[in-house]
């Protein structure tokens, strides 16, 4: 017995907010490698351009993943929800 | 619009509601979930980040042993080791059965701190005056009371502490003392004719923890600068500390600024608490907050400006400096609300990141991680 049914697919909305968690944790697990590795800044105080571009890049995804995606997911489990709710009285 | 496309936007409408309604609950929630720990002074939360930076000194005295052509020393480096220092004094302080082991973490931090090349940039300022080397003079040199306060520290814990710089410290102690006592407004110049009033925090700080380590009695001083700062370095409108001012006519040279108040309320806890607790609530009147996260506005109503070295950058009209540094106060008043909001800002932002028994902040580096280290452990300093 199988909770999904045979030939199931994710809706493509689940599978993109899946892939921005998912790469905001990739993105966090590489920013914290680079800078344990090279740093933000050199010992003198240059920066390190690359480190510090993925520094932005896992901020942004962390206000997606903190702010977008619980939003969005809820709204469309909602509209979802309702949808089938609406099909089965009809 | 047919009844059935009305009640379709109706659906919708509510989703997002309740979308956003279990975002406003469930993000601030996942990203506080450290701060009551960290208020109540969890001992693995705070040896997790000691442990970063007690690695970033053995790191750095490796780098020092090797010939590399590029030093991490100047300005950063003194505060980093200051604040790691500092830090690390607090959870000794805190939890005394860390003491025997974290002293001598405080002392290799402290004695960093004191080094020439870590202050070359306030010699240079005072056309090659050093400031341990002048302490006759009546230049202020008040950027040397952050290695004074570390070192300040790290002789009340470490009964190891080398004589020689002890010998050195009591001198620019009373030195400090003397310039303050003649100062007619409470300040002494950091820079040739520029009085920082953080700056001046700093050196009540290390004057009052030097009277903790030695026994030496500075109240009539620190009493004077008390009554300064009240009368003279705080705004009357927004009571935030003034950034900048003229040492001899207190008139002032900057705006008055949550990023100097902020790490002026955590100096001014090591001299005086009713002080300290009066700049915190001026902290506390200037959070802005959204979605049950917060962060301390740079200025006060009807001002604005960019962000500098002090601030860092200053987005929305917060600042890094003043929303990181408020922590310290925050927690140390027991503001703890306060303290949970803006922590939550920290987190966002900040990306923790735990390597096995040890716990960074990746944006900070280790200035960020040295200053926050101190900042959410700031309480057990707090003078009587």
């Amino acid at each position: 017995m199988s909770l999904v049914p045979s030939g199931w697919r994710p809706p493509r909305s689940v599978v993109t907010l899946g892939v921005i968690v998912l790469l905001d944790l990739v993105v966090d697990a590489l920013f914290a490698h680079a800078t344990r590795t090279a740093g933000l800044l050199s010992p003198g105080g240059k920066p390190h351009v690359g480190v510090l571009a993925l520094g932005v890049a896992a901020i942004v995804l962390r206000l997606a993943v903190g702010f977008v995606v619980p939003t969005v997911a809820v709204a469309l489990g909602v509209v979802r929800l309702a949808e089938r709710f609406g099909t089965r009285r009809r | 619009m047919t009844g059935v496309t009305r009640a379709r936007w109706a659906i919708r409408l509510v989703a997002v509601a309740l979308g956003l309604l279990v975002t406003r609950v469930a993000t601030p929630w996942v990203a506080g979930r450290w701060a009551g720990r960290w208020l109540d002074g969890d001992a693995a939360m705070q040896l997790a980040l000691a442990e970063e930076l007690i690695a970033f000194e053995a790191d750095d005295d490796a780098a020092r042993a090797t010939p590399a052509t590029e030093r991490f020393a100047g300005e950063w480096a003194l505060v980093t080791h200051q604040m790691t220092a500092l830090g690390l004094a607090q959870i000794a302080l805190a939890h005394p059965e860390q003491r025997a082991r974290l002293a001598p973490e405080v002392t290799r931090a402290a004695l960093k701190s004191w080094r020439a090349e870590m202050r070359g940039f306030g010699t240079r300022a005072w056309g090659g005056e050093d400031a341990l080397a002048s302490t006759g003079s009546t230049h202020g040199h008040a950027y040397f009371a952050y290695p004074a306060l570390a070192v300040g520290v790290a002789r009340w814990l470490d009964p190891a502490f080398p004589a020689a710089t002890a010998r050195e410290h009591d001198a620019v102690i009373a030195a400090y003392e003397r310039r303050l006592l003649a100062s007619p407004t409470g300040l002494i110049e950091t820079y040739p004719g520029e009085s920082y009033p953080t700056d001046c925090a700093a050196v009540a700080a290390a004057i009052a923890v030097h009277g903790r380590a030695t026994g030496a009695d500075h109240s009539a001083v620190l009493a004077r600068w008390a009554r300064h700062v009240v009368d003279t370095q705080l705004d009357t409108q927004t009571g935030f500390v003034v950034q900048r001012m003229g040492w001899l006519d207190a008139k002032a040279h900057d705006a008055p600024r949550g990023s100097g108040t902020a790490l002026g309320a955590y100096f001014a806890g090591f001299a005086d608490r009713a002080v300290a607790r009066k700049m915190t609530e001026a902290l506390v009147a200037h959070e802005s907050s959204f979605f049950g996260f917060a962060a301390i506005d740079e200025y006060g109503r009807g001002r604005r400006g960019a962000g500098d070295v002090d601030s860092g950058p200053v987005v929305l009209g917060v600042s890094v400096t003043a929303t990181g540094c408020a922590l310290g106060p925050l927690r140390a008043h027991g503001f703890r609300a306060d303290f949970e909001r803006v922590y939550r800002t920290t987190q966002l932002f900040g990306v923790p990141w735990r390597d096995s028994d040890r716990v960074r902040f990746v944006t900070g580096g280790p200035i960020g991680n040295a200053m926050l280290l101190a900042m959410l452990t700031s309480g057990p300093e707090l003078a009587p």
